[in-house]
């Protein structure tokens, strides 16, 4: 029924998105709002929280704030917390009730900004959008305020896109740095983890390759290559043969001969080797475009499927989408997607997309999705980056064939 | 970064004493203190609690109406436990908001629903959040629309964090707004009782039950109630025991529209205070409770815990809905050594309470968090032998310190006998570790959701 949710758990907020990016970027940023924004993005939205607290606060607005006007009062608790904290930079992050009563973040940014003495960012989160929205702002305005075409480190994969919303957490995002320095990458800098922050992407003009690891990213990739003329790739190595693909092209970008791999870059990295008896085997993989479109490669590549479709209710890219892909919105569109284009042998998703499916989901493959199931699937997911995929899968799909 | 500062129970009161004549007071700290932001969200879990509160009212369906934002804690708090099949979310768009078209839109899809559904359900519940608070949003002809054309009863429950600090909070509203369902039942048994703002059920064994039972009175909880009709009978009861202070306005409501008169029957971990709590009851009532083996065995428990464990230390914060000094004053009296106490703030009518704490253990140490400062307690973790509460247990990531939280409140002579023997379990534990597992191993798929090295505080 159109407007009613039942079974879909609601993905993470702008907000959260935001706030995921800046965690380990040594800023001082808040959250405009009354607590119960603040707590859901600690509580469900980032583990790392519990393991090494940050320099994030929520602003506690309460009923007389509103009323009485909360620039001042962010501008002021933000200078004493400063004091106290400190803060390579600052950032202001909005939530439903500012919004209502018309916050102006960028001029309160501004503000802030010349109160601290430190560079302090606005981003005009709602709660009405989901996390994604938030990273995609949360990159360009990283971008606006720091990128400057003069400083030169030796940053020169840039990795955009992996926050634990979307399932990085230090070893998934150190095997794909580990990936693309055997492709001759000095210095991969996955923004906002390992140590990566602002310094890094101080220096993003000066980028050779440019990489969107979740569909937040791709708008960002693609932008910096019209302004930089800086390739990209969106996606990663799942499996042993998109793992060899992927370290040919990035390797021959890396070595200065991206003529000879045009065609696969400045696209959604698709792995060219198919299995031969890939006759009849249909998957439907629901979740974030770019880890779905990891997904299909390898399934196409290794396991024999012909046709992989991907859905999502999170961000969808026309631009790097398939033929069979498309963008969800109501809670029952899945349903009438996989009746109109189904059946699938075999579907992928968050555990909790399964209830979606009724009938349909009777062989259902787990790949959990922080931004959909928070806390209650991030000890159960796998790190799955480059070829150890390919062992995961076999051993999951033949114990499914089995309990068929 | 600052590090962070404890105070004496002297220091405190002295800085209550001064801050009455100046502003800033000489401590800086955020309790009192207008210029620096908590140092984290005070634990409040938004919609999820709130919903499954909406779920206690029998017969009912609930629609959660807000950001799509404010639906996800209720989605993961009720899909998890798979509470969920009485629930729904309705989700506002920017665009409902600024043309002012939420409620015609909830009015639209709640009764298209109910053409499907007005055999299942007797009650319709909306929880709305703070933006509809803001914007002062009426409902009422949502409610009015399903009554007439369903004679579906209506609730609004308003789930606004924003409004903590007003006269009424919305925890406060919550508990009223689930009686407000309640109609005046044509008939009904005499001498019913109710409890009124536990958010746990009582324990079979408490002698809530037992003892009112002997006495002739029957029980009546509305997490028991299974109908509506059961639900409508909790207006016939001649008293309400009101368990927790937030559930004030619901006992004041009843007592407005049924003429149910409420006792205090508050969450301790102090036999004593409990037994005068029956008296009140008693005297009120007239009814002789037999509740003497029951004080006996809580006092008992609580006196061989303490000797038991007398040389450990406890480290107490928010917990038990308990205010955190009251809560030292009690563990102390009862025998048990308190060696930190977390508070969310001091204020003047906490003067008696710190004043009784300086003479009862001067050497308590007072945190005031969330503080900016207390980040720093990740570096130099406290110790203690058993944190309660939220707080303490966040900050003390030593690998002495042992976890204690129990679900159960301890509002009866049962529930503190329950108390002091999970205590006594915690403390005969080992200690926890030294904090959260971040969840790295040997696997080559193992995750780790901790933070870089080089990025810790």
């Amino acid at each position: 029924m159109k407007n009613l949710f039942h079974n879909l758990i609601q993905p993470a907020p702008d907000y959260s998105g935001s706030c995921g990016v800046l965690y380990e970027m040594g800023g001082l940023f808040i959250t405009i709002d009354a607590s119960s924004c603040g707590a859901e993005y600690l509580f469900l939205d980032d583990m790392r929280w519990f393991s090494a607290p940050q320099r994030y606060h929520s602003a506690f607005i309460k009923e007389n704030d509103v009323v009485m006007g909360i620039d001042p009062i962010v501008k002021t608790r933000m200078k004493g917390t400063f004091e106290i904290e400190g803060g390579k930079f600052a950032a202001i992050i909005g939530t439903p009730v500012p919004t209502a009563i018309g916050t102006d973040y960028v001029g309160l940014s501004k503000q802030i900004e010349a109160e601290l003495g430190v560079p302090c960012i606005g981003i005009d989160a709602t709660g009405f959008e989901l996390y994604d929205v938030g990273q995609q702002k949360i990159y360009s305005a990283l971008i606006d305020t720091f990128a400057d075409a003069e400083v030169k480190s030796d940053a020169d994969v840039h990795i955009i896109g992996c926050t634990p919303l979307d399932m990085w957490d230090q070893n998934q995002t150190r095997d794909l740095v580990e990936i693309l320095k055997a492709c001759g990458a000095k210095h991969p800098a996955p923004w906002g983890l390992l140590g990566s922050g602002i310094e890094d992407i101080a220096n993003v003009a000066n980028s050779k390759l440019n990489i969107a690891t979740s569909a937040s990213a791709v708008k960002i990739v693609e932008q910096l290559n019209e302004k930089f003329g800086t390739p990209y790739i969106v996606g990663f190595p799942l499996g042993e043969i998109s793992t060899k693909e992927f370290t040919e092209v990035v390797s021959a970008v890396l070595e200065g001969n991206a003529e000879t791999v045009a065609d696969r870059i400045n696209c959604a990295f698709r792995t060219r080797d198919k299995k031969e008896d890939s006759i009849g085997k249909s998957a439907l993989v629901v979740g974030e475009q770019v880890m779905s479109i990891a997904i299909r490669n390898l399934l196409v590549s290794e396991f024999g499927f012909e046709k992989v479709d991907i859905k999502t209710y999170l961000m969808f890219n026309e631009s790097v989408a398939g033929p069979g892909d498309c963008h969800l919105v109501e809670e029952d569109d899945l349903l009438r997607e996989v009746e109109t284009f189904g059946p699938y042998s075999i579907v992928f998703g968050d555990p909790f997309t399964r209830q979606l499916l009724g009938q349909h989901a009777s062989k259902f493959f787990d790949v959990a999705h922080a931004a959909i199931s928070a806390n209650l699937t991030w000890t159960k997911s796998p790190n799955l980056m480059g070829e150890k995929a390919t062992n995961y899968f076999k051993e999951q799909l033949t114990k499914l064939e089995g309990a068929e | 970064m600052r590090q962070s500062k404890s105070y004496s129970a002297a220091e405190l009161i002295e800085h209550i004493n001064l801050g009455k004549n100046n502003d800033p007071s000489p401590i800086d700290f955020v309790g009192g203190c207008k210029n620096c932001f908590s140092y984290w969200g005070s634990g409040v879990r938004g919609s999820g609690g709130y919903s499954a509160r909406g779920l206690t009212i029998p017969e009912s369906v609930d629609f959660l109406v807000g950001p799509p934002a404010c639906g996800r804690h209720g989605d993961i708090q009720l899909l998890s436990a798979n509470l969920h099949h009485r629930y729904y979310r309705i989700p506002l768009t920017e665009s409902d908001i600024v043309n002012g078209r939420g409620p015609a839109k909830v009015k639209e899809t709640i009764l298209e629903f109910l053409k499907e559904h007005h055999d299942e359900y007797k009650v319709v519940v909306i929880i709305t959040t703070c933006i509809d608070a803001v914007l002062s949003t009426d409902y009422s002809g949502v409610g009015k629309a399903i009554e007439e054309e369903y004679g579906i009863r209506f609730v609004e429950i308003t789930m606004t964090p924003y409004t903590d600090e007003s006269i009424r909070p919305s925890t406060h509203e919550l508990q009223e707004s689930i009686y407000k369902a309640l109609r005046q039942p044509k008939e009904a048994p005499a001498k019913l009782f109710n409890v009124v703002g536990n958010v746990a059920n009582v324990r079979p064994d408490s002698e809530i039950r037992s003892a009112f039972a002997e006495a002739g009175w029957t029980f009546q909880n509305m997490l028991e109630c299974k109908t509506l009709e059961e639900y409508d009978r909790l207006a016939a009861a001649e008293f309400n025991l009101l368990m927790d202070p937030r559930a004030h306005l619901a006992a004041k409501f009843m007592k407005k529209k049924f003429g149910t008169p409420y006792f205090p029957l508050y969450e301790t971990i102090n036999p004593d205070e409990t037994l005068g709590f029956y008296k009140s009851v008693e005297e009120a009532t007239g009814a002789k409770l037999p509740i003497e083996r029951a004080y006996e065995a809580a006092k008992e428990a609580a006196k061989e815990c303490a000797k038991t464990h007398a040389n450990k230390e406890l480290a107490l914060g928010t917990t038990f809905d308990l205010d955190p000094l009251k809560l030292a004053i009690d563990f102390i009296n009862l025998g048990f050594h308190v060696s930190h106490v977390f508070c969310n703030a001091v204020a003047k009518n906490d003067l008696t309470k710190l004043e009784e704490l300086s003479r009862l253990a001067p050497d308590i140490k007072f945190w005031m968090g969330p503080n900016p400062d207390s980040i720093s307690f990740i570096e130099n973790p406290l110790e203690a032998d058993l944190a309660i509460g939220m707080m303490p247990l966040y900050f003390m990531r030593s690998a002495r310190t042992k976890m204690f939280s129990t679900a159960q409140e301890p509002y009866d002579f049962a529930g503190q006998v329950n108390l002091f023997e999970k205590l006594d379990e915690s403390l005969s534990q080992e200690g926890f570790g030294g904090g959260f597992p971040a969840g790295a191993s040997d696997s080559p798929y193992a995750r780790n959701w901790g933070v870089f090295e080089g990025r810790l505080l």
